[in-house]
């Protein structure tokens, strides 16, 4: 026998290697898949209001809440009011994000906002022909706060328009 | 439910310590949807850059009748988020801050009844919508 083929002398020299192709978790990832799941129950099992506890067990997780509550959140189908939690949990899982402040969360919260509100078509109009003017989109005549700041056309082209004439 | 949803985005967004345009383009956006909860956003996100868009929207503000000036609600915020944001109101921003203060003392003092109050504060409301 190789030198190397023999076992360290703390190890049994019936040692076989863990198959982990397609078996049970590996340790590591079994804790997180019960965080998880624990999350989505939570969640899932709630109604309209959001009881003190359940947000406090699922801000106990810390930071591996986030993911699952992730998940939630974007889940489109878990908003429809017929479904689980009366389409409140992606509302409730926010909720408890917004007190687990996460870089990784913006990304995702951002895509969901942008599916969730289209650009009305008047809006999108409105943005369309503003962008092709290539100038500011609007001017405020409030003075000193209306120097300069980023360009943010069709909220402020639409409240311009709403503006009380004098 | 919607809007509670989106709400609660725009406050994750807000709070979640990162500074990104398209951060602020969203709460900018919620001006014209939510204009109270999105003052407040603006000022946790914190983000002077949002100042301009908080003075249009304090201009685009339409006073609510006097006797019901709950709708001012905004105007309140507004003002609050351009000061937290290190912004100063214009004179015609601070004569309507102080029009709808005024109109909101007179509803507290009618609802509880404190008549010498409203004389007083309808006199002035009426100064300085004379102004």
């Amino acid at each position: 026998m190789c030198p190397a083929d023999q076992p360290p002398d703390n190890q049994s020299p019936n040692f076989v290697p863990a198959d982990l192709g397609g078996g049970p978790l590996p340790l590591a990832e079994e804790p997180r898949s019960t965080t998880a799941q624990r999350v989505r129950d939570l969640l899932l099992g709630g109604g309209p209001v959001l009881p003190p506890q359940t947000a406090a067990e699922i801000l106990a997780f810390g930071d591996a809440a986030v993911d699952p509550l992730l998940i939630i959140l974007v889940d489109s189908q878990l908003r429809d009011p017929q479904g689980s939690a009366a389409g409140w949990a992606p509302v409730h899982a926010a909720q408890v994000l917004g007190q687990l402040p996460c870089e990784r969360v913006v990304e995702p919260l951002l895509e969901v906002l942008a599916a969730s509100a289209p650009l009305s078509p008047l809006r999108a109009a409105v943005e369309h022909g503003a962008g092709a003017a290539g100038g500011p989109a609007c001017q405020s005549d409030s003075g000193d706060a209306a120097g300069g700041g980023p360009r943010l056309p069709a909220a402020a082209v639409v409240r311009v328009s709403q503006r009380p004439r004098s | 439910m919607d809007r509670a949803y989106r709400l609660q985005l725009l406050s994750v967004l807000a709070n979640a310590r990162v500074r990104d345009g398209r951060i602020l383009v969203q709460l900018v956006h919620a001006l014209s949807e939510f204009s109270p909860e999105a003052a407040m956003y603006l000022a946790e996100y914190g983000d002077p850059a949002a100042l301009p868009e908080l003075s249009r929207a304090l201009d685009a503000h339409k006073l609510s009748m006097p006797d019901d000036p709950s709708d001012d609600h905004a105007l309140f915020e507004l003002r609050e988020a351009i000061q937290l944001l290190g912004g100063k109101l214009t004179a015609a921003q601070r004569r309507k801050y102080e029009c709808a203060r005024l109109a909101r003392r007179i509803a507290v003092s009618q609802r509880v009844g404190i008549h010498g109050e409203r004389s007083r504060c309808a006199m002035r409301l009426w100064q300085w919508s004379t102004l």
